[in-house]
């Protein structure tokens, strides 16, 4: 019984973890599959949706509602993600991939630093701590164990999520749009709908989910400049494993990592980073497009 | 009339006097001091606060007459935690910006790096944030002067302060890098030669900097130790603290936190922080209550709108121990404060009171402070209660270990 219960808390704690790695590798993947472009800077773009988390709690006193901050923070980053395509992305789209590379580790550094500047300010404090609402800071009792229930309300919000994509991108009438502008961009042009707009907006998108991340992982993880950074190697993992441009591989991808991130350390502390790269290297050798990967241009 | 005549003489000579020195303060060549610290990243703070502690102790010296009638001017680099860039500021601040002294290094390995270059070009480097005790140690050499207590130290301290506590069953749970690993050892090593019957349960070594400490803490919850040594520190600590409450975790187990006792844990972690963690510091702004410290922590506080963290008072002592052994030598010449220092110890004022710089490994001997958390409404953050100072005699190298790093150094330079 003991052992049975350890599993499924450690299970659950996989699937929180996942949950994480989804919400901000699902935008990456979006955007990859739409238009084309690595974002380097989604990392960065996730940490901003945590420190906005901080500004709307703390400075503007959005204290009451958690949940009101868990809305507004990933749109504040959603505008962020529109200017950054409209300003600097759409120029590159024709560059070889290695100047998109660097124009988005360009922004990287930028955001960096605008995060010091606003938030690094007076005091050392260069983590900032978001508390969680109230009711979700204890813990409920699985089995005999304490499980989190901000951890309950992670999973619920990452698998809602998950549907409303899959939903939005399969079945909405934007969606179709969406995905007409990855595999037949000159006809969507010929029918006179304005491709370039619905670029824009899906950088957006991306941006917002690297922001609802953000925002939902800060009172866990907290807030600090260079959390972007960390995040973003597992992602680009668990959007190479799930496929590129697949939004369901990539929530497939991210549960399994998830467990063997938590699994690995549970058994063989040593080795659980292996296993992450082992995955990737199984997945690349036998299944070079990922696992619910599509040929480029066929979304 | 006559005695308006003397009047008048000792008038005189009195501003002849004046005017022979004031102008002679002026025309002497500064003392120039190159620092380095982290200034960006994750560690950025520990920097920001080394460096304003600098400021603020030079401008003090300055107006209070300066060092041997010179002022003192100071330039300060970013290290980034790489020693390669370490070297190349050193490098700089030595044969072009000819600097009389380098203080500072923030990581360890820069520390490690930047003191070696000061030996080869024989420069004083006061070293008031690297923490690892190799630096007064294997890679001991005299053109270094430690003034902090490093990992060695607090880990010792750590021991003696847990010792005669009811704690039998220890676990660890520190950063997977040098310090994390020689932070434990050090620790385990002292508190079993003090409690035989200590037992050791486990080590859990996440990566420096992990996000998700979840799976950790119920390894933790699993393995249910008495108490926890976590040489965790910044911003690993408050994420692992944050992780862990909705478990309980501090209910049920015992945790020590070395360095957890820093602004750059306290004041993230606020409101929250369990009352009870057993935390250290190398120097804590609450404590000793007596007028320099309180001086100190006021100057710094009007100054940058901050309490001073343990990286800030490390290096404002600095640089009033350069004061000091400069004062004793006379002159700012290498070898004579080498000479100088090595004749007799010596003791120095600092915020947390006096300090005494060995003559065997230049290492400032200095009480290490541990306490419980608790938290204040006054300032907003937990302080620390019931603070216990461990004498600094006890957790110092003994005199047989030290004799084994001088004849170490002798055998070194021989084989040059």
């Amino acid at each position: 019984m003991g052992e049975l219960s350890n599993i499924v808390i450690q299970v659950l704690n996989g699937i929180t973890f996942a949950m994480f790695l989804y919400l901000i590798a699902a935008g990456l993947s979006i955007v990859f599959g739409v238009i084309n472009i690595v974002n380097f800077a989604h990392g960065s773009l996730y940490m901003l949706g945590a420190f906005f988390a901080y500004g709307l709690v703390h400075k503007l006193n959005f204290t009451g509602n958690f949940f009101v901050t868990l809305i507004f923070a990933p749109l504040l980053v959603g505008l962020v993600g529109l200017a950054m395509e409209y300003v600097l992305l759409r120029r590159i789209y024709k560059a070889p991939h290695f100047l998109q590379l660097l124009m988005t580790y360009g922004v990287i550094l930028v955001i960096q630093d605008v995060v010091k500047y606003v938030w690094g300010g007076l005091g050392e404090e260069f983590v900032k701590s978001v508390p969680p609402p109230p009711f979700l800071s204890k813990s409920v009792d699985i089995l005999g164990h304490p499980f989190p229930s901000y951890y309950l309300f992670t999973i619920f919000c990452g698998f809602s999520l998950a549907f409303f994509i899959w939903w939005f991108i399969e079945r909405s009438r934007w969606g179709s749009l969406i995905r007409a502008a990855a595999s037949q961009k000159e006809m969507l042009n010929a029918l006179g709908i304005n491709v370039k707009m619905i670029y824009t907006l899906v950088f957006g998108l991306g941006a917002l989910l690297g922001g609802l991340g953000g925002a939902l992982a800060a009172p866990v993880r907290a807030a600090y400049p260079g959390m972007g950074v960390e995040v973003i190697v597992e992602c680009f993992i668990v959007v190479v494993v799930g496929g590129l441009g697949s939004v369901q591989g990539a929530l497939a991808a991210a549960l399994i990592i998830g467990q063997l991130e938590v699994s690995g350390i549970m058994f063989l502390e040593e080795f659980s980073m292996v296993f992450i790269y082992l995955l990737m290297v199984v997945v690349l050798l036998y299944k070079p497009r990922g696992l619910f990967g599509k040929k480029v241009g066929e979304y | 009339m006559s005695t308006k005549k003397w009047m008048t003489g000792i008038v005189a000579l009195f501003i002849v006097v004046i005017w022979a020195f004031t102008p002679a303060m002026g025309k002497e060549k500064p003392i120039k001091l190159g620092t380095l610290f982290v200034m960006s990243g994750k560690l950025g703070g520990y920097g920001k606060s080394g460096w304003q502690a600098v400021q603020l102790a030079i401008d003090e010296i300055n107006e209070s007459g300066g060092i041997l009638g010179r002022k003192m001017v100071a330039f300060n680099e970013d290290e980034k935690a790489k020693p390669e860039i370490g070297v190349q500021i050193a490098k700089k601040y030595i044969l072009k910006k000819k600097v009389d002294f380098l203080l500072g290094p923030t990581a360890s390995s820069v520390g490690l790096a930047v003191s070696d270059v000061c030996r080869q070009y024989k420069k004083i480097l006061i070293v008031t944030q690297s923490a690892t005790d190799v630096l007064t140690g294997p890679q001991f050499h005299p053109y270094q002067f430690s003034v902090l207590s490093n990992a060695l130290m607090q880990s010792r301290a750590g021991a003696h302060y847990l010792a005669p506590k009811p704690y039998k069953r220890w676990m660890c749970i520190g950063p997977d890098y040098s310090y994390g690993h020689s932070s434990w050892e050090t620790f385990i090593a002292k508190l079993k030669e003090l409690r035989p019957d200590v037992e050791v349960l486990g080590e859990l070594w996440p990566k420096l900097m992990t996000p998700d400490f979840t799976p950790f803490i119920n390894k933790i919850l699993e393995a249910n130790p008495d108490a926890i040594w976590s040489p965790l520190w910044g911003g690993d600590t408050v994420t692992f603290i944050k992780q862990a409450l909705p478990f309980g975790l501090f209910d049920k187990v015992k945790f020590a936190f070395p360095v957890g006792a820093s602004m750059e844990v306290l004041i993230p972690v606020g409101k929250d922080m369990p009352e009870g963690i057993y935390m250290s510091a190398r120097y804590f702004f609450t404590t000793p209550e007596y007028g320099r410290n309180r001086r100190f922590v006021k100057a710094y506080y009007e100054r940058f709108k901050e309490y001073p963290s343990y990286m800030a008072e490390e290096s404002y002592a600095g640089v009033y121990f350069l004061k000091a052994a400069i004062e004793r030598a006379g002159t700012t010449d290498t070898e004579a404060i080498i000479k100088a220092v090595e004749r007799e110890p010596l003791a120095w004022e600092t915020p947390e009171g006096w300090k005494v710089m060995r003559k065997e490994d230049h290492l400032a001997v200095e009480d290490v402070v541990w306490g419980e958390t608790v938290y204040s409404e006054k300032y907003g953050f937990a302080i620390l209660k019931n603070i216990e100072s461990i004498q600094g005699e006890l957790v110092v190298r003994t005199e047989e270990e030290l004799k084994e790093i001088r004849a170490s150094y002798e055998k070194r330079m021989k084989g040059r």
